[in-house]
């Protein structure tokens, strides 16, 4: 799989990282974001974060002592917990790209219950507040500077 | 490159505008064009900011509409009795879209990766609120633009260099603000409640540094926005604020300039008297 930035190791790395980040659920019926369409839209969504893909993947890759694949479940979960409690501001932009495109795979965003589209141009309805909450307030003296006063 | 003209309107806003003026120093101007004052560059303001978030029972349906659902100035005038001097506004907002959400609520550690990623993202999504403070910032001189004597652009042309301290008064308007903020989260019955004060990441409106006035020892341009001392320059962004204003500035702006447009035309006769 040929990318503009990444080599065939990040693209492995990422892939691993996406699917230890969101994994599948059978309760759910979800995928994990590893998944190949979500990771086909990963893939295209690195371009504006470059530098933070790269210098995440390095810390992920050092962190991992190696390859990512070449860990078994037990080792992926611990290195999971080092890195979401690591703080590394790199490997944030990483988890908030699979967020980013795991969120808005159609299947994912009808497994919340919501439709699959934008909200423009069709728009929502949205329940109508009750104003009469605001009856006390409007009932309160002015609280600005009225020039014509 | 040499471009002539009548009229120059700079529209850079708070930094673009300084760093421009300050960069067209000549024998003439040495201290940078239109600044006589020594004031290009100073008084730069910004809107320091803070969140108190919660969450309630109730599903906020907040992907449907406008994020920010309401404004309140209640605390936005003057009150001696508070211990500080202007004031904020507060912004009521109801959650964002699925993924906006969720990524805020990823960061604030509610939603984890690996196993339990999606009970939490379903537990957690669609029930934070926030209550934000938009502070008043006041001009402080030693706020400022200047030029970076080192980093430049890629034409090299010297870069903006910025000083911000964020001042007491701020500090104490950002400080009720929260306080206010968390009494209507328990109002409301919220939960897990979070503040962030100063927000790192919102609030840096640009404003301030090209400030409007009558008196030309004071201020950089006048009162419709012509700079005192260059009879055909004129400003019409952010930079000409005298105060930050307690609310998000962009509409201020188009109405300045849309004031300032007016005036060039209505004064076209004597434009550069």
């Amino acid at each position: 799989m040929a990318h503009a930035f990444l080599d065939d190791d990040g693209i492995a790395d990422l892939r691993c990282l996406a699917g230890m980040i969101i994994p599948a659920s059978a309760k759910h019926a979800l995928p994990a974001a590893d998944d190949a369409a979500i990771f086909a839209d990963l893939l295209g969504s690195l371009a504006h974060d470059r530098a933070a893909v790269l210098a995440g993947l390095a810390h992920v890759r050092a962190a991992a002592a190696g390859r990512l694949d070449g860990l078994d479940a037990t080792a992926r979960g611990a290195l999971a917990r080092r890195l979401e409690q690591g703080g590394n501001a790199d490997v944030a932009v990483l988890s908030r790209l699979v967020m980013l495109c795991y969120y808005r795979d159609d299947r994912v965003v009808r497994s919340l219950g919501l439709e699959p589209r934008a909200p423009f141009p069709k728009g929502h309805a949205v329940e109508a507040g009750d104003w009469s909450l605001l009856d006390p307030v409007r009932a309160r003296a002015p609280m600005w500077r009225d020039p014509r006063r | 490159m040499f471009q002539p003209a009548h009229v120059v309107v700079v529209a850079c806003n708070g930094v673009g505008t300084p760093r421009l003026l300050l960069n067209s120093a000549t024998a003439r101007c040495p201290d940078g064009l239109a600044n006589s004052s020594g004031l290009v560059g100073r008084n730069l303001m910004f809107h320091p900011w803070a969140v108190v978030s919660g969450y309630v029972d109730e599903k906020l349906d907040g992907h449907r509409g406008s994020p920010l659902c309401m404004w309140s100035q209640e605390f936005y005038e003057s009150d001696p009795s508070r211990g500080f001097v202007r004031g904020y506004e507060h912004q009521f907002g109801r959650g964002a879209q699925v993924i906006s959400e969720g990524i805020q609520n990823m960061a604030l550690g509610r939603i984890p990766w690996g196993e339990g990623h999606h009970d939490a993202f379903r537990h957690w999504s669609g029930r934070r609120f926030s209550v934000e403070v938009c502070c008043e910032d006041l001009p402080e001189a030693h706020n400022r633009v200047t030029l970076d004597p080192v980093l430049k652009d890629g034409h090299g042309i010297a870069a903006p260099r910025i000083s911000y301290r964020i001042s007491e008064n701020s500090r104490r308007i950002l400080a009720h603000g929260v306080a206010r903020g968390q009494e209507i989260m328990v109002a409301a019955g919220a939960s897990d409640m979070h503040v962030t004060c100063p927000v790192p990441v919102a609030g840096w409106h640009l404003l301030g540094t090209c400030r409007m006035g009558a008196d030309p020892a004071r201020s950089v341009v006048n009162e419709w926005g012509r700079s005192h001392d260059v009879k055909n320059l004129f400003v019409v962004d952010g930079s000409v604020f005298v105060t930050s204003g307690g609310v998000n500035p962009t509409t201020t702006i188009q109405a300045i300039a849309l004031y300032i447009a007016d005036q060039m035309k209505q004064r076209l006769a004597t434009l550069f008297e």
